[in-house]
């Protein structure tokens, strides 16, 4: 967990899974399910939900 | 990507933001110790760009966000059913838009028209935008400043 929410942006850091990106989880592959929790309700939705109707958008990100 | 997501006609289409960590930690945005933490900043987050999307926050460990990739702002599309459409390392409206409305297209002609779907790689631009980069940096803390820029003499 220390390392997953660093304190300090270390740019040497942050280089590796930009080069092992291409080759993780590809197009045309299932994509995973995990359990997420709705920031207004504070209920927990499961990622496949999203995907179940219709295809999703999924972006990843934070404040900073 | 609100703007793109709004413009959507098909309604059954999700579009959803997954809190992940901080990229670029400072002292008024700090790396989470709690999920508190990492729902104050979202809240933050969610005011200040005045998202509109679902925002759905991962793990404090970030196990949705190490699973895809643990890139910082990375997209991904999903058919329905579940298949990976398209992965972008970065998140370039333009190039989701384009790649979107291209697979949306092509599955609904693709009966009359005999489409086939094949695999295909590519870069693609985004836009760099380094002035509101770093007006985020400096809105997080001066320690987000002095971490990405180490020789900040050197930029300027």
């Amino acid at each position: 967990m220390v390392d997953y929410n660093y304190q300090k942006f270390v740019m040497a850091d942050e280089m590796p899974p930009f080069e092992t990106f291409r080759d993780h989880l590809h197009v045309g592959e299932k994509a995973l399910d995990f359990p997420l929790e709705d920031l207004d309700s504070g209920e927990t939705v499961h990622l496949k939900e999203l995907w179940q109707k219709g295809p999703a958008i999924i972006e990843f990100g934070s404040f900073t | 990507m609100d703007a793109f997501t709004d413009r959507l006609a098909d309604r059954t289409v999700r579009s959803v933001f997954i809190y992940s960590r901080e990229a670029h930690p400072g002292e008024n945005y700090r790396h989470h110790t709690t999920m508190d933490d990492k729902r104050n900043n979202a809240r933050a987050f969610q005011k200040h760009s005045n998202v509109k999307r679902q925002i759905l926050l991962d793990t404090l460990t970030g196990e949705a966000h190490r699973g895809y990739g643990i890139l910082p702002n990375m997209t991904w599309i999903i058919g329905r059913g579940g298949v990976i459409l398209y992965k972008g390392a970065w998140t370039g409206v333009e190039d989701v838009e384009d790649a979107f409305n291209s697979l949306m297209d092509g599955q609904k002609r693709r009966i009359e028209d005999q489409l086939m779907p094949f695999y295909s790689e590519r870069f693609s631009w985004r836009t760099r935008n380094e002035a509101g980069f770093d007006a985020g940096l400096e809105r997080a803390g001066p320690q987000a400043v002095t971490d990405f820029y180490p020789n900040r003499k050197d930029k300027d």
